[in-house]
């Protein structure tokens, strides 16, 4: 599903090329549970972000579903990412201004659904999630759990492929952590591709396959 | 989407409430500024647009160089019309007006001073397009002694208009005029305005002038449609080789060719009736019109209060989208492109702008009534009856949000997502400081420049009202129609009595008043019109003719106005054969080439043994306005001149004097009503569209800079919030209170000292120019640039010290707890 060779990501100033990622090289199969490890500062999140096509990388090449990420233009990369990718961050990241129905209905808009339809896809999201009654509310009238269970909603509305969460559980206690992280496994039975960044070796465990990196270097090690 | 977008812009506009206030009081302010510019523009540029001929009309004025005077008048002579009629094929028709600016007109017992009374030919509703109520047009001004009056006329005579046709009114010499039509006022939109229409055949001069040479009546021809204008003005020196030149050459004493050869002219040209008010400001103007300078002044007033006011919107924007780059990445994250974001954030904008177009119609109309009083204009707003204004205002508003929101829409949009999520400080991000000192930059040139400009006026208009004139323009009531004195009821001359003149019995009377030191009659007093005439200087030949302005007032005319004599004397009673005596001003006795003692010179006249002498020479003085340079000027005596009575008074006790005068007026002519005026707000009318325009000038800089200084406000507070961190770690390490404040303000400073590199050489500039059209003007000082650039400085860092002063005095321990 997706292949990423040699990659690498720095930044230059004039003197010296500071490098996040180096020579990164990945493949990851369809119904995957990846996860990344590895300390602070090691490039996770950079990683995740290139995965996510949110960011760019300095060299190397990704193919996503034999597209040449690498090569597409913003519009067609914005495309992809809109049609496939399901993000999910620590701190959640739901938009402020909007109820939890309107961040859950907000990728719809931008994938140009139409309103009836995406009316029931909303409401079935609130269902599943058990958040009907929250429909209203703003994210700051919610606990942290359950911002993040809106954020994973937002995530899977539009039917994603591909799940990347980013330290999911950072800013959850301990039961809320264990209670999302269940949730993503499920997702992953039911066959979505998730990939996680987490330094927390419990958590690590859900996916079956882990990345380790440290000062931008890979290290495979299996499960 | 949009109601997504709608949504999202509503609740950001409430969750901001004091940037949203900013900024659509900003934009408000300027929209109803620029909306009220827009309606006096629109109206001065649809003068004469209701006569359905407008195109097809011309006004013939004449252009002359006599010796070394050149007169551009709009007058023309009495037969011309005609001669044109009969001469040239597309002259469809010919219409004649003659303006007679003081007529009493009677009817039973109500009696009143027409001033806008006009002699015209039987053509006039043929040409013009004036709707007759009652009455017949074709007729209406056919017959002799007949009269329309306007609606608005006839209310001051009948309680009913339609009742006025065919009752018969007097004029002041007791002649029945009949009424024949009741016309619609003349629109407000015209260069000239009328109340009453009398045949040009009824009066009393058209047949005994048929000079070429005079100029009494205006002439408008019409064409035929679509004839252009510049091939019959190729005919006219034909024409007038035919017409005019035997009677040039009987007056002048030299042939037409002569008369050319020594660079004289004689030119007739034909004006556009639409382009009156606004291209044409000749001698003796119907009204005095309008200039285009001022429509493109105002025009570029009402574009630079809107640009200052649109780049508020623009920098407030782009400072707070800092505070939204959360949103903006989040919303990148979840799938949005960036033309979906623009598309957002040009939402928000175009609503704001929006409220603020709607809130500036509301406000436009509750100012107008203000504005129409300082304008002198009648303006009103019909949303619905002009078919492009509503879509107009539409499409301006859409055009501000679009301008105004762009820049932000197109920065926030290209915000990396990544970049901006991952600061835990989200407000860290400083967007493009650079453009926004560059706005500001720009907002406070045009506000320095407005400053400037304001400044040179009003030293200009201060000058104007200090100059020393040469004459005391104080203290001095005038009769108006003075010339009833020593009429009888009839209209006749009384006989003098005891070799004093009736006039002179007046004056006696006057001056019993212990507060009237002076009375004097006169034809013509500074600021009014003056006759010309053609002299020879003492021996000087034929051909070196000038022109002299000349008017005629008694012996007491000097000493009335406090005019000061340089050489001889002014006309005495004691002197017998003064009547041949003239007075004239120093530019004359120069123009002259004469030395002195001038006393004793004659002044002659072309083809003619007729000769006047110089008794005396007094100070030049500005009997016309400023904006003309003293001309030379001769006086001569008539003891029973009375177009005006002017007395000096005490400026104690005004209203007594006043009374006192009535009295005696009353006692002399109980039938007439008395009207008087003071003379020198007379005379300041002279530069009442100065005034005018000062007047305005001063309203939209001081708006200007009460929108960039709003501006100014919400982008203080926003640095200094921004800066909250900066400032808390500042104190910490021991700075004072007073460094911080100064800190912070030298940005502001440094803006604005900015912006006069590019305010002040346009100012000098453009004030310089205008002031060209003062012949005595006051000088360009650099401390008006200096006190302008002060003001406008001072005024900016009141603004922002509310909030520097409040950042500084913080408590640096709680900006900077959260971190």
């Amino acid at each position: 599903m997706i292949k990423l060779i040699d990659i690498e990501k720095y930044y230059a100033n004039k003197f010296v090329k500071t490098f996040v990622l180096r020579n990164i090289s990945l493949d990851i199969q369809e119904g995957e549970f990846l996860t990344i490890m590895g300390p602070s500062g090691a490039g996770k999140s950079t990683l995740l972000h290139i995965v996510g096509m949110l960011d760019d990388m300095s060299s190397g090449e990704y193919y996503f579903y034999d597209e040449p990420v690498h090569q597409l233009k913003e519009k067609d990369r914005t495309r992809l990412h809109q049609q496939n990718i399901g993000f999910v961050f620590q701190q959640y990241h739901l938009i402020d201004d909007l109820t939890v129905y309107e961040n859950l209905e907000t990728p719809l808009i931008y994938k140009k659904v139409k309103g009836s339809e995406r009316k029931s896809m909303v409401a079935d999201m609130l269902d599943r999630f058990s958040i009907v009654a929250k429909k209203d509310l703003f994210p700051n009238q919610l606990s942290g759990g359950q911002q993040q269970l809106v954020a994973i909603a937002r995530a899977l509305i539009i039917n994603p492929k591909l799940i990347l969460a980013d330290e999911p559980t950072g800013n959850l206690n301990s039961k809320q952590g264990f209670e999302i992280m269940d949730m993503l496994k499920e997702l992953n039975d039911q066959g979505v591709t998730i990939v996680q960044v987490t330094h927390d070796e419990k958590k690590a465990e859900y996916g079956n396959r882990i990345v380790n990196l440290l000062d931008g270097w890979m290290e495979e090690s299996g499960t | 989407m949009i109601r997504n977008y709608l949504k999202i812009a509503l609740r950001n506009f409430l969750k901001q409430k004091s940037y949203s206030l900013i900024n659509i009081t900003g934009l408000t302010i300027g929209m109803t500024c620029c909306f009220l510019i827009v309606l006096f523009v629109i109206d001065e540029l649809r003068y004469e647009r209701h006569h359905v001929n407008a195109e097809n009309i011309y006004r013939v004025v004449v252009n002359s160089t006599i010796g070394d005077q050149e007169m551009n008048e709009a007058i023309t002579p009495t037969p011309l019309a005609e001669t044109l009629m009969m001469d040239f094929p597309e002259v469809r028709n010919v219409i004649r007006l003659h303006h007679t600016p003081n007529m009493l007109v009677r009817y039973e017992d109500k009696v009143f001073n027409e001033s806008q009374f006009m002699w015209v030919d039987s053509t006039f509703f043929d040409i013009f397009s004036a709707r007759l109520l009652h009455g017949d047009p074709k007729t209406a001004l056919k017959d002799h002694h007949t009269l329309v009056m306007t609606e608005t006329t006839a209310k001051k005579y009948f309680d009913d208009p339609a009742q006025a046709l065919g009752k018969i009114v007097n004029f002041e010499d007791g002649t029945p005029y009949r009424i024949s039509g009741i016309c619609e006022d003349a629109p407000p939109n015209s260069h000239f305005h009328y109340g009453m229409l009398c045949p040009l055949s009824s009066w009393e001069w058209e047949n005994i002038r048929p000079y070429w040479l005079n100029s009494y009546v205006y002439t408008y021809v019409l064409l035929q449609d679509g004839f252009p204008p510049e091939q019959l003005e190729a005919k006219f020196p034909g024409f007038i080789r035919t017409h005019v030149a035997p009677q040039l050459e009987q007056s002048l004493g030299m042939s037409i060719n002569q008369f050319y050869e020594s660079g004289g002219k004689l030119d007739y040209l034909l004006q556009p009736l639409k382009d009156i008010h606004l291209h044409s400001n000749l001698s003796n103007e119907l009204e005095a019109n309008s200039d285009i300078k001022y429509i493109y002044i105002f025009s570029l007033i009402a574009l630079f209060i809107l640009c200052i006011a649109a780049i508020n919107f623009m920098n407030l924007a782009t400072a707070k989208s800092t505070t939204r780059n959360k949103e903006v990445g989040m919303r990148k994250v979840l799938g949005s492109n960036r033309s979906q974001l623009v598309k957002q954030f040009l939402c928000e904008s175009i609503l704001i702008s929006l409220v603020a177009m709607v809130l500036s119609i509301f406000l436009a109309e509750l100012l107008l009534p203000y504005f129409n009083q300082i304008a002198a204009k009648q303006l009103d707003i019909r949303l619905f009856h002009e078919l492009y204004l509503l879509p107009g205002l539409f499409v301006i508003t859409l055009l501000i949000g679009i301008l105004a929101g762009s820049y932000p829409a197109l920065f926030l949009a290209s915000f990396k997502p990544i970049l901006v999520l991952n600061r835990s400080d989200a407000r860290g991000m400083v967007s493009r400081a650079g453009l926004r000192s560059l706005l500001v930059v720009l907002q406070f040139s045009i506000t320095i420049f407005l400053f400037i400009s304001t400044f040179v006026v009003f030293q200009q208009m201060r000058y104007i009202q200090n100059k020393r004139l040469g004459f005391d323009k104080e203290n001095i009531v005038v009769i108006k129609r003075g010339w009833a004195i020593g009429q009888n009821p009839d209209g006749t001359e009384q006989a003098p009595s005891n070799n004093t003149t009736v006039l002179d019995a007046f004056k006696h009377e006057l001056l019993q008043n212990a507060n009237i030191i002076a009375a004097a009659g006169t034809g013509s007093l500074p600021g009014k019109s003056f006759y010309n005439m053609v002299c020879i200087p003492d021996g000087k030949d034929d051909s070196e003719q000038m022109s002299l302005n000349y008017f005629l007032a008694d012996y007491d005319f000097m000493e009335t106005m406090n005019l000061e004599l340089v050489e001889g004397r002014y006309f005495s009673r004691d002197v017998a054969g003064d009547t041949l005596a003239v007075v004239i001003n120093e530019t004359a006795a120069r123009a002259m080439g004469l030395e002195a003692p001038v006393v004793g010179n004659r002044i002659g006249f072309p083809n003619s043994k007729f000769h006047l002498h110089i008794v005396g020479v007094i100070k030049d003085f500005n009997y016309e306005s400023l904006h003309r340079k003293i001309e030379p000027l001769c006086i001569g005596l008539q003891t029973n001149t009375r177009t005006f009575i002017a007395a000096r008074i005490q400026p104690h006790d005004v209203p007594n004097t006043i009374a006192h005068i009535e009295k005696t007026w009353k006692s002399f002519i109980p039938y007439k009503p008395f009207e008087y005026f003071f003379f020198s707000d007379d005379y300041d009318q002279l530069y009442r569209s100065e005034q005018r325009q000062s007047k305005l000038f001063t309203i939209f800089s001081i708006l200007a800079i009460a929108i960039a200084c709003l501006g100014l406000l919400g982008l203080a507070s926003f640095t200094t919030e921004q800066r909250a961190k900066e400032i808390g770690v500042r104190k910490v390490l021991g700075s004072s209170i007073a460094g911080i404040i100064l800190k912070l303000s030298k940005e502001f400073i440094k803006w604005i000292l900015v912006a006069n590199i590019f305010a002040w050489p346009l100012a000098w500039l453009s004030s310089s120019r205008w002031l060209q059209n003062f012949a005595y003007r006051s000088e360009l000082n650099i401390w008006i640039f200096v006190l302008a650039s002060g003001t406008a400085l001072c005024i900016a860092l009141l603004t922002v010290s509310t909030q520097v002063i409040k950042a500084a005095t913080a408590n640096p321990v709680k900006t900077l707890r959260y971190e």
